[in-house]
């Protein structure tokens, strides 16, 4: 079984890795720092170059620049079998071939565990993930669930260095899904391993991870906690893919101290932090927003837009406005039921937020809605 | 967690996507509407069918029939194979030939399946037409071609001496039959072991790999037994042919170490005993069953794997 030390994970380095094919660049001067025993998640759009990332990890795939170090020594020239990393993948591959106890003691054989052993930790793997009995039906005898918890096991039972795994619950329904979610959040806290997560799902990453790396056409646009992508975004990308955001972009300058932008005839500002971008984004989170009906109901000093109501929807929780921004963009508010109006479709409105808030960034959108 | 409580989040009438075929069947009564369809499809079988008795299940039961039958009613046909150690070598001797031929058309066909599954597209047609080429002419013309190759003086002798080595008998003898006949047969072999192999789902071994595998041992492990469907049908489509050839061992082999379907044509045509080449041909095709008996035996274990699909046997 795992060594059950917290934080006896490995540590692995990806240093600007890059993959090439014919005809594309899968992955693209990625950099990433593993650290033990956390649980990263890879998460991007499909095609965004997670699966190389994972598959340059895993030693599947030779990689065209850069280099990979677990716990410090390089091993991109180190083949798959001397790795010593688990893998789960999304189509489970297990052996057809062969049973449940056949499969999990695959590993164990290929290092030489006395046979005593080997059925020991079998039993015990097929406990830890609630198939205890099940050692003797093979794959397909097995429901898609079912052969996901046979995957990892026999991905965990030789004590890996690390725990790869890509989509593994992509195949799986819902409420399947949200279930095996906690099973391994809780193995990991358990065995204190560094886990590697693939997803294209943002809820799943949010769930599991302690970091997330968010990748977007074969590069990594940024990494951090789920709080650190939510209230700082690094790209317009980032914004957008975590979560609901309403963005407005306008040409921007600066005085050096604050910056400055003409929305559609409403000067927006706030202080300078960063780099100022000449085309800018501001990025506002639905909670930081607030609609009034006029002008005058907005708190002096506040930044404000006029805008159209497309929706207002009660969620119970509070309300959730549709925007219609001047530039044609769509808005979104989530207000607490405190701050009821009666804004109707159609209806005029403003919508507002305290001026110094939301995060400027570069628009780097290649049709711009202005 | 328990195992009762994932089932408990699913329906119980086997419309969960996530469900492999296996275990679970659809309830009888999904079944219904199909079953009432059945009777169009079950007519268009029937020309093939009756085509298959004519020619095949016809001539068994007349081959049966004169086996106890010809010339007169008793078993001396066979009492007469029997009694003679002739008889039951030339029976040997082509089982033995047919298992050779399998054997090496194996040994010959496995590599180059392989290769045909990893190379690319364009390879892989060459390939194919490659081995497809000695469907193109007839086995009369190919067996002379391998007369003049193979004899004292032919090509393939000077080849060798030019090397240094021979001259070697390479016809009128069991030499000869094989290299005829794996030629006639090495596509029965390709052909079933590449599209088995095709199949094979190369990420099983590359996660062979990832759970500490040598290359060698995910090979031999994963890829040779989920390829062993091939082996077996292509095998089998192999030896049974073999069993049957005539021209080419006529051609190549030798009198002195006939053929059973020489060894017919002799007794049936030569002699007129139709009832003594009628037991030849039943008693092949009992060693023949037996055989595929044995093996039906063997391939259990792999078909429960298979979630019994069935294969060939
Ligand atoms: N073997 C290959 N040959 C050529 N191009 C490839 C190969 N593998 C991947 N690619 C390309 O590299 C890019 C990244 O692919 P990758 O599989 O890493 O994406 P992904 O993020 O895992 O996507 P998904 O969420 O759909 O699984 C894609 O554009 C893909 O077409
Ligand atoms: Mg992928």
């Amino acid at each position: 079984m795992p060594d059950k030390t917290p934080g006896a994970g490995t540590r692995i380095d990806v240093k600007n890795v890059t993959k090439r094919y014919a005809k594309s660049t899968a992955v693209d001067d990625v950099s990433l720092s593993i650290e033990p025993g956390e649980f990263i998640t890879l998460l991007g759009p499909s095609g965004s170059g997670k699966t190389t990332t994972l598959n340059l990890i895993a030693g599947f795939t030779e990689l065209t620049h850069g280099s990979i170090e677990i716990d410090g020594q390089r091993v991109d020239h180190v083949p798959a079998h001397k790795r010593g990393l688990g893998v789960v993948f999304q189509h489970y591959a297990l052996f057809p071939h062969m049973t449940v106890a056949e499969n999990i003691a695959f590993p164990l054989q290929q290092r030489k565990t006395p046979k005593a052993a080997q059925a020991a930790l079998v039993a015990s793997v097929l406990q830890t993930v609630g198939l205890a009995g099940y050692q003797d039906r093979f794959p397909k005898e097995l429901s898609g669930g079912q052969q996901q918890r046979v995957a990892f096991a026999r991905a965990m039972v030789f004590n890996p260095r690390a725990l790869l795994m890509d989509e593994p619950l992509g195949a799986l329904d819902k409420n399947l899904r949200e279930k095996l979610q906690l099973e391994i959040k809780r193995i990991h806290q358990d065995v204190g391993r560094t886990f590697v997560f693939v997803t294209h799902d943002q809820e799943e990453a949010l769930i599991l991870s302690d970091r997330i790396a968010i990748f977007n056409n074969g590069r990594i646009e940024q990494v951090g906690t789920s709080a650190d992508l939510y209230e700082r975004p690094a790209s317009l990308f980032v914004a957008r893919f975590m979560g609901e955001s309403t963005v407005f972009k306008a040409q921007v300058s600066s005085n050096g101290s604050d910056w400055h932008m003409d929305f559609h005839g409403s000067t927006l500002h706030g202080p300078v932090t960063s780099t100022v971008p000449g085309k800018g984004a501001l990025v506002l989170r639905p909670e930081q927003l607030r609609v009034a009906e006029s002008r005058a109901d907005a708190p002096a000093g506040s930044a404000a837009v006029p805008v159209q109501v497309i929706q207002n929807i009660y969620l119970g929780s509070g309300h959730k406005y549709e925007l219609r921004l001047p530039d044609g963009s769509t808005g979104i508010v989530r207000t607490p039921l405190t701050e009821r109006t009666s804004l109707r479709p159609g209806d005029s409105a403003y919508v507002h937020w305290p001026a110094h808030q939301g995060v400027l960034l570069e628009d780097n959108d290649l049709v711009s809605t202005t | 967690m328990s195992s009762t409580l994932s089932n408990a989040v699913r329906p119980d009438d086997g419309v969960d996507p996530t469900m492999r075929p296996g275990r679970l069947r659809p309830r009888r009564d999904a079944q219904a509407p199909a079953r009432r369809g059945r009777l169009g499809p079950a007519l268009l079988i029937l020309p093939a069918l009756a085509l298959a008795l004519g020619i095949f299940a016809y001539p068994l039961a007349e081959s049966m029939w004169r086996s106890i039958a010809d010339p007169q009613p008793g078993v001396q046909n066979y009492q007469w194979f029997a009694a003679s150690a002739a008889n039951w070598a030339v029976l040997g001797r082509t089982l033995w030939v047919a298992f050779l031929s399998a054997v090496i058309c194996l040994a010959l066909a496995y590599p180059y399946a392989y290769f045909m599954t990893i190379s690319g597209p364009r390879l892989r047609t060459a390939l194919i037409v490659i081995v497809l080429i000695p469907f193109w002419t007839s086995l009369m013309i190919r067996s002379f071609a391998w007369i003049i190759l193979l004899q004292d003086t032919g090509l393939a002798n000077q080849v060798l001496s030019w090397m240094g080595l021979g001259p070697f008998h390479l016809i009128r003898n069991t030499t000869g039959i094989l290299i005829g006949m794996v030629q006639v047969l090495l596509p029965f072999m390709v052909l079933p072991l590449y599209s088995a192999m095709k199949n094979v789902d190369l990420r099983l071994v590359q996660a062979a790999a990832s759970l500490g595998a040598r290359p060698i041992v995910a090979f031999t492990r994963v890829f040779v037994p989920l390829a062993m469907p091939g082996v077996v049908s292509g095998s089998l489509l192999v030896f049974i042919q073999a069993l049957g050839f005539y021209i080419t061992p006529a051609l190549l082999g030798s009198p002195s170490q006939m053929l059973i379907s020489q060894y017919i044509y002799v007794q049936v045509n030569g002699q007129l005993q139709w009832g003594r080449g009628s037991v030849l041909g039943v008693l092949l095709l009992v060693a023949t069953l037996l055989l595929l008996g044995l093996l039906a035996l063997l391939m259990r274990k792999s078909r429960r794997a298979a979630g019994d699909e069935g294969g060939l046997l």
